[in-house]
């Protein structure tokens, strides 16, 4: 039987844009670091250019939550870079630990102990010591060096 | 981005930003948002006194650069840029040449778009050079004992025509959004300069792309380790040479060291000018490649833009 409903509207879904937080960092430090020069910019641009008045107002207010937000931004990207590498460090022990234990036993790696146990551990260490990592982009030589 | 496309206003929840999370990630996310406006409104307003051209400010380069690459609009980008250089241009020989955001923006971008190309092309030429014991040098006044300028010059200039012909012969690995950006400099050039359209392709390949990783390749990936004095010498004299051909200049009286290499120059001129005309007007065959080592993962994305334009539209964006 047919049936009549509305037409279904299918909404597209959001663009999703991954950025790496040093970026953000990064930049947000070269903005406040310029912050005087770019607001002497933006008075200008308000000035003369009506439509951009929201734009001067939303990068202000951002400007001031950013002033606020980074110094815990900071912090706790260090507590967390430091909880890494102390369970980073806690793994290797381990296994070093269990390797020794097992040769001081005569024994063959992980025979002494689980082995999928082992396994876990050795696998735990690799997924920290080798994770993927966002390429970053080396730094580019000045262009006056290219003066010479 | 495909020309003419129109993009809808970017919001603060558009973005994933690694690392960050809550507030910290609504707050980054507004400011990414707002610099990815479509009109690129508060970038305009950032180039207007070329802010962050000096050296130590780099990074912020880099970060806006990878910032407009995630979003997929890095063509867009590079486009703003060269229309704004172009239209500020008085005089076509000062084209691209002062130290300016828009330069900056282009090598910023042809570097972060082409790191796997010169990592393929060419790190084993530089590899070539650098582990080379004859010398290259061709300034008397810096000669070593027993070494004869004739003989280097034969040297420097046998490695910079297998560096061109190495170029040459790959350049289909060339990454397809750095294509995309010489034919966007070729045609926005050629409306105001056509003289120089070409020149200008050269110099976006050559000038802000090849001969910086030859010259300074621990900065580019093309070598781990930074090369010995004797060993920069070498490359630097390759690279001043490639940068000549690209500008079809001769050396002159500033550096009359250099004249030996002027054949090289008179000789490659042709196949330069073919190169480039090849990078203004069509391009490279696209290629996604991927590869596992078995101690990293190393993702190899030959065209980042051109597949990040297409994942931006499925609603996925990549760095």
């Amino acid at each position: 039987m047919d049936q009549e409903g509305p037409p279904t509207t299918v909404e597209e879904p959001a663009p999703s844009f991954i950025v790496d937080a040093d970026s953000c960092f990064t930049l947000h430090a070269a903005l406040r670091k310029e912050m005087e020069k770019i607001n002497e910019i933006l008075e200008v641009v308000q000035e003369e250019t009506k439509p951009s008045y929201a734009l001067v107002e939303e990068f202000k207010t951002v400007m001031d939550l950013l002033g606020d937000a980074r110094e815990a931004t900071m912090s706790s990207q260090m507590r967390a870079s430091t909880g890494t590498n102390a369970v980073r460090s806690l793994c290797v022990s381990l296994c070093v630990s269990f390797f020794w234990m097992d040769r001081l036993n005569g024994m063959e790696l992980g025979s002494g102990r689980n082995p999928t146990c082992l396994q876990e551990w050795l696998r735990l260490c690799l997924h920290l010591r080798w994770r993927p990592r966002m390429p970053k982009a080396p730094r580019a030589p000045s262009d006056r060096a290219w003066a010479s | 981005m495909a020309d003419g496309l129109v993009l809808s206003e970017p919001r603060a929840g558009d973005f994933i930003i690694y690392g960050l999370s809550g507030t910290d990630l609504e707050h980054f996310g507004r400011l990414l948002a707002l610099l990815n406006q479509p009109d690129f409104g508060l970038f305009s307003a950032l180039c207007e006194r070329d802010l962050w051209v000096e050296g130590k400010s780099q990074s912020a380069i880099e970060s806006i650069v990878s910032v407009f690459i995630a979003s997929g609009r890095g063509q867009e980008l590079v486009q703003r840029v060269i229309r704004r250089e172009v239209s500020l241009t008085e005089q076509e020989t000062t084209l691209f040449r002062s130290v300016s955001t828009a330069t900056q923006v282009l090598s910023t971008f042809a570097k972060q778009v082409g790191t796997q190309y010169l990592r393929q092309v060419i790190r084993p030429l530089v590899l070539t050079i650098v582990s080379g014991s004859w010398s290259f040098e061709v300034d008397p006044d810096k000669l070593e004992e027993g070494e004869q300028v004739m003989v280097n010059t034969l040297h420097l200039v046998r490695s910079c025509e297998d560096m061109l012909q190495h170029i040459v012969a790959t350049i289909d690995q060339c990454p397809r959004s750095l294509w995309r950006a010489c034919k966007s400099m070729f045609e926005i050039v050629n409306e105001k300069f056509p003289s120089s359209a070409l020149k200008s392709v050269g110099g976006l390949f050559f000038l802000r792309f090849v001969c910086p990783a030859i010259m300074v390749p621990e900065t580019s990936g093309v070598l781990d380790s930074t090369p010995t004095p004797q060993q920069r010498r070498k490359l630097v004299l390759v690279s001043k040479s490639l940068q000549s051909l690209s500008n079809a200049v001769e050396f002159g009286a500033k550096e009359p060291y250099m004249m030996g290499v002027n054949k090289f120059i008179r000789n490659g001129t042709p196949q330069m000018q073919t190169l480039q005309q090849r990078l203004a007007v069509s391009l490279s065959p696209l290629s996604l490649s991927f590869s596992l080592s078995s101690r990293e993962l190393d993702w190899i994305f030959d065209d980042d833009d051109e597949i990040a334009d297409s994942l931006s539209l499925s609603g996925i964006g990549i760095v």
